[in-house]
C-alpha cells in the first residue's frame, strides 16, 4: 500500500514538472483562428465605438503574437490597445500595456524604448498608489537599465524596488532585486558588493525553491490523499452495502421459514376438507356418470353433423380455388404467349435488320469484280453484327476495310451502319472534290473519326460516349502496284514468299480518344504478284478456348495464316473455320469474327467502272491566273491526268503579259480576287488582245453578283469555289472541244 | 477501409483491393454479362481509396482477356490511379502478361500512353502461371 502511494506520488510530480516546462513555440492554427475571431470582434466593437472592448481585443491579440514571438505584430496590437484605453481613460489598462511593451522591447534589446515605457507605466502606478504596480515597474526598469549599461541608474531603481518588495514581503521580487544588484555591481567591478548581493540572492533562491518544492509536494500529496480518501469512501460504501444486503438476506430467510410453517398448517387443514369432499364426490359421480354418457353421445352426433357441413364447405372452397388457379393459368399462358410473340417480333425485327445490314455490305459480285482471288470468313456472334467489311472501287483503285465496332449484336450493328454510310460519304467526297490520286488511307480514317465524334457528340470528358470503330483499311493501287494502309487497332498482314510483313495499326480507335488530334499513320508499300493480304477484326485471335480456356492469340493466328497462305481461297476459309470451331469447342463465341483474305494479281487489272480521269487534252495550253499558291497547286493537280499544258500567272498583270507573249494559250482560268489588277479588269484587257480566247472566272460564292460582274467583264463562264472536280473538267472540256486542235 | 474481394469466374476477373495489406490486384478474364454492375463497386472503392491512400500503391493487372466494354472500365480504373499519382502519391502499375500474348502488351502500352503514372511490364510464361 505504501509503495503504491509512493509511485502515484512520483508520477504526479513528474507530470507537474513536465507540464510546467512545456511552452508554445509557434502561432498554431488554433491561435490563428483565435486571432481571426478577435479581429472580427474588434471591428465589431469599433463600429459601435466600444473602445473599452476594443482595447481588450487588441490586448488579447497582442498577447497571442507576443507568445508566438511575432514582436512587431504584438507591438502594433498593444499600441492599438493603448490608443483605445486612452480614449476611455482606463489608466490601469494603459499602465499594464506600457509594461508589456516595455518587456517586449527589453526582449528585443531595444532598451531605450523599454525604459520609456516603464517610466510612463510607473508614473501611472504611482498616481494610482499601486505598490505592486510600482514594484513591478521598477524591477523591470532596473533590468532594462542594466541591459542598457546604465548600471548606476539600474542600482537606484533596484534599491527602490527592494524596499517596496521587502515591505510587501514578496520573496521572489526581493530575490530578483538582489540578482539585479549583484549583476550591476559585478559589471561595475565592485566585487565585494557583488558577492554580498549574490550570497543574499542564492540564500533567498534556495529558500524560495524549497518552498516551491514543498508547495508542489503538498499539492501532490493533497491529490494522493484525495484519491486515497475517495477510495476509502468507496470501500466504506461497499462494505455498508454488503452489510445491508446481508441483513436483507437474513430477514428473507426468516420470512421463508415462517411461510413454510404456515403452509404446512394449511395443507393439514386442506387434507381434512378434501377427505370430506371425496366422499361427497363419489356419490355424485354415479349420478353424473349417466348424464355424462348421454351428453357424450349427443356431442358426437353434433360433431359428426358439423364435420359433414365443414367438408361440404371445404369442397366448395376447393372448387373455387381450382377455378382461380385455372384463371391464373390462363393468364400466365396469355402472358407467355405475349412474351413469345414479343420475342418473335424482336427476333423478326433483328432478322429483318440483319437483311438490311447484309444489303449494305458489299455484294459478292462486287468483291469478285474488284478482287480476282479472295475469301471472306464472316461469323457474327449474334444475328446482326458489330463487325463489317466494306469495299469500293475508284478508277484503278480498290479500297477495302475490315472493321469492328464497339460491342456486338444490335448496338454494334447500329455503329456498323454509321460506319458504312460515313465511309461511302467520305470516299465519294474526296474523289468528287479532288481526285482519285489524292485518296489517302489515313485521311479516310481521320475523316471517319471526325464524322463519328461529331455525329455521336463525343466528348473526351464524358466516360459514357466512347463508342467507336477499330478498323483496318487498305487502298490497292493496281496501276502503280502499291498499297496504302491505315489502321485503328487492326493491323494488316501481307505474306510474300513465306514471309510475313505486318503493318501495325495505330494504337487508337476511330472515336474520341486522348490522341484523337493525331493523324493516323499512312503506310505505303509496293506489291508483287501473288502477294496475299489479310484484313481482320480481333474476334478470331481473341476467342477463348483450347484446353486451358485461353485466347487463341495473335501470334498463333499469324502462324496459322502463314501455314495456309498458299492454299486456294476456299480451302483457307475452310481451315480457318475448322480451327476456330475446334478451338472454341465448349466455350461460347465471344465476339464477331471477320477475316478478309485476297491474293493480289497485279497483271490482271480489275474491270474498270466509269473513268473520271478520261479526258485527253494533250497539246492544249491553259493559263491559270491565280495569286494564291495553294489554289494553283490544287487546280494543276486536278488537271494533271489530262495531259494539258499549264502556265501560271501570279497576278493579273503577268496574265496579260503572258497572253500577249503566247498566242497558243487555249483557255484562261481567271481568279477574280487578285491584287494590282483584279480578275474583272484583267479579263477585259485579255479580251482586248484576243476576244476569242475563253476566259473562265473562278469566284468565291461570297462575292456579290459574281455571275453578273464576270459576264460584264467579258468572262465566258464562271465556276464557284470550292470546285467540284467532275463538273469542272466537263466545263473545260466543252470549251476546248469548241476549238479543236489541228 | 473494408477490403473488396471477388473470386475469379469464367466470365469475370478475380479482384483483391486490400488497403490494410497493400494488395491491389485484378486478374483473369473479363467479359461480364453486366459490365456496369461488375465494375461499379470496384470504381467506387478506388474513388474512396484515393481520398485516403497508402504511402505507396502498387496495382497489379494480370489479365488474360477483356472485351471492349471492360477495356473502358479498366481505363477508368487507371485514370483513377493516375489521379492519385498526379496528386503526388507513389503509384506503380504492374502490367503482367503472358509472354506470347502480343495483344495484351499492346493494350498495356496503349493504356500507359494515356496516363502519367509509371507502368511496369512483366511477362510471364505459361509454366509460371500454372504455379
Amino acid at each position: 500500500m505504501a509503495s503504491l502511494k509512493r509511485s502515484i506520488f512520483l508520477t504526479l510530480l513528474g507530470v507537474f514538472i513536465i507540464a510546467n516546462s512545456l511552452k508554445a513555440q509557434d502561432l498554431s492554427t488554433e491561435q490563428q483562428k483565435r486571432v481571426q475571431q478577435l479581429t472580427k470582434n474588434l471591428q465589431e466593437a469599433l463600429k459601435q465605438d466600444n473602445y473599452s472592448s476594443a482595447a481588450s481585443y487588441s490586448g488579447k491579440m497582442g498577447y497571442i503574437y507576443w507568445n508566438g514571438g511575432f514582436y512587431n505584430k504584438a507591438i502594433e496590437n498593444f499600441n492599438d490597445a493603448l490608443e483605445f484605453n486612452s480614449k476611455v481613460g482606463n489608466r490601469n489598462g494603459i499602465k499594464t500595456i506600457r509594461y508589456n511593451l516595455g518587456l517586449i522591447y527589453s526582449e528585443q534589446e531595444q532598451y531605450q524604448q523599454a525604459i520609456n515605457q516603464f517610466v510612463k507605466g510607473i508614473e501611472i502606478a504611482r498616481s494610482l498608489n499601486q505598490k505592486e504596480g510600482i514594484l513591478n515597474g521598477l524591477t523591470n526598469k532596473a533590468s532594462a537599465l542594466k541591459g542598457f549599461g546604465k548600471h548606476k541608474k539600474s542600482i537606484i531603481a533596484a534599491e527602490q524596488a527592494l524596499n517596496i518588495a521587502k515591505e510587501l514581503k514578496s520573496l521572489k521580487l526581493i530575490r530578483r532585486c538582489y540578482g539585479l544588484l549583484a549583476e550591476n555591481y559585478e559589471a561595475m567591478g565592485n566585487s565585494q558588493k557583488s558577492i554580498e548581493y549574490f550570497d543574499k540572492f542564492s540564500m533567498l533562491d534556495k529558500k524560495i525553491k524549497k518552498e516551491q518544492m514543498k508547495q508542489l509536494e503538498d499539492e501532490t500529496q493533497k491529490r494522493v490523499d484525495d484519491i486515497q480518501t475517495e477510495k476509502e469512501q468507496k470501500e466504506k460504501d461497499l462494505s455498508e452495502r454488503t452489510q445491508q444486503l446481508k441483513s436483507t438476506k437474513d430477514s428473507l430467510t426468516e420470512t421463508k421459514r415462517l411461510t413454510e410453517k404456515q403452509k404446512m398448517e394449511i395443507e393439514m387443514q386442506e387434507l381434512t376438507v378434501s377427505k370430506q369432499k371425496e366422499k361427497l364426490r363419489n356419490e355424485r359421480l354415479i349420478r353424473y356418470g349417466l348424464i355424462g354418457i348421454v351428453s357424450l353421445v349427443l356431442v358426437f352426433l353434433i360433431i359428426i353433423f358439423f364435420q359433414f357441413r365443414l367438408k361440404k364447405k371445404a369442397n366448395k372452397l376447393l372448387e373455387k380455388q381450382n377455378k382461380k388457379i385455372n384463371d391464373q393459368k390462363t393468364e400466365i399462358e396469355k402472358q407467355r404467349d405475349l412474351a413469345n410473340r414479343q420475342k418473335k417480333d424482336i427476333l423478326d425485327s433483328i432478322e429483318y435488320a440483319s437483311r438490311i445490314q447484309n444489303a449494305l455490305l458489299p455484294p459478292d459480285y462486287m468483291l469478285e469484280k474488284g478482287l480476282s482471288e479472295y475469301f471472306l470468313f464472316f461469323k457474327p456472334r449474334d444475328v446482326v453484327s458489330g463487325d463489317f467489311y466494306w469495299m469500293t472501287q475508284k478508277d484503278n483503285k480498290i479500297i477495302i476495310a475490315a472493321a469492328d465496332c464497339t460491342g456486338h449484336g444490335v448496338p454494334g450493328a447500329f455503329m456498323s451502319m454509321l460506319g458504312i454510310a460515313f465511309l461511302n460519304e467520305i470516299v465519294n467526297r474526296i474523289t468528287e472534290n479532288k481526285h482519285v490520286f489524292s485518296l489517302q488511307a489515313n485521311e479516310i480514317l481521320n475523316q471517319l473519326r471526325n464524322y463519328i465524334i461529331q455525329s455521336l457528340h463525343q466528348d473526351q470528358d464524358k466516360s459514357d460516349s466512347k463508342d467507336g470503330i477499330d478498323i483496318a483499311l487498305t487502298i490497292i493501287d493496281f496501276n502503280n502496284k502499291k498499297i496504302q494502309f491505315a489502321g485503328a487497332h487492326n493491323s494488316l498482314i501481307l505474306i510474300r514468299n513465306n514471309e510475313i510483313i505486318e503493318k501495325k495499326a495505330d494504337r487508337m480507335p476511330v472515336a474520341i480518344h486522348k490522341k484523337a488530334d493525331k493523324s493516323f499513320t499512312n503506310h505505303e508499300l509496293d506489291i508483287k504478284e501473288d502477294d496475299m493480304i489479310y484484313l481482320f477484326s480481333d474476334g478470331y485471335p481473341d476467342q477463348i478456348g483450347g484446353s486451358k480456356g485461353r485466347k487463341f492469340m495473335s501470334r498463333k493466328f499469324k502462324e496459322l495464316l502463314l501455314e495456309i497462305h498458299q492454299k486456294p481461297m476456299e480451302e483457307q476459309k475452310q481451315i480457318l473455320n475448322n480451327k476456330f470451331e475446334e478451338w472454341k469447342s465448349g466455350y461460347q463465341q465471344l465476339d464477331d469474327v471477320l477475316i478478309i483474305g485476297t491474293r493480289l494479281k497485279t497483271t490482271k487489272k480489275p474491270k474498270l467502272t466509269e473513268k473520271t480521269g478520261a479526258y485527253d487534252w494533250q497539246g492544249y495550253k491553259i493559263l491559270i491566273a491565280e495569286d494564291t499558291e495553294m489554289n494553283f497547286v490544287f487546280l494543276s493537280e486536278a488537271l494533271k491526268n489530262t495531259g494539258v499544258d499549264i502556265i501560271h500567272a501570279e497576278n493579273g498583270e503577268i496574265a496579260i503579259e503572258k497572253i500577249k507573249a503566247d498566242p497558243d494559250i487555249d483557255l484562261v482560268l481567271m481568279d477574280i480576287n487578285m491584287p494590282k489588277i483584279d480578275g474583272f479588269e484583267s479579263t477585259a484587257k485579255i479580251k482586248e488582245i484576243n476576244k476569242n480566247i475563253p476566259v473562265i472566272a473562278q469566284t468565291a460564292l461570297s462575292i456579290d453578283n459574281a455571275e453578273e460582274k464576270s459576264k460584264e467583264a467579258g468572262c465566258d463562264d464562271f465556276i464557284t469555289k470550292p470546285i467540284k472536280l467532275k463538273s469542272f473538267l466537263k466545263l473545260i472540256d466543252n470549251y476546248l472541244k469548241q476549238k479543236p486542235k489541228d | 477501409m473494408e477490403p473488396l474481394i471477388y473470386e475469379e469466374t469464367t466470365e469475370t476477373p478475380g479482384v483483391i483491393l486490400d488497403k490494410e495489406n497493400g494488395i491491389f490486384k485484378i486478374w483473369g478474364k473479363a467479359f461480364p454479362e453486366e459490365t456496369h454492375k461488375f465494375y461499379e463497386p470496384i470504381l467506387n472503392w478506388l474513388d474512396e481509396y484515393i481520398q485516403n491512400p497508402n504511402n505507396k500503391t502498387s496495382f497489379v493487372f494480370k489479365m488474360d482477356y477483356f472485351n471492349s466494354a471492360s477495356s473502358t472500365r479498366i481505363l477508368e480504373m487507371l485514370y483513377t490511379l493516375d489521379k492519385l499519382y498526379k496528386s503526388g502519391n507513389e503509384v506503380i502499375i504492374q502490367w503482367h502478361y503472358l509472354e506470347i500474348d502480343d495483344d495484351m502488351v499492346e493494350s498495356g502500352k496503349e493504356f500507359s500512353e494515356m496516363i502519367s503514372a509509371p507502368v511496369e511490364f512483366h511477362p510471364y510464361t505459361e509454366a509460371q502461371d500454372n504455379d
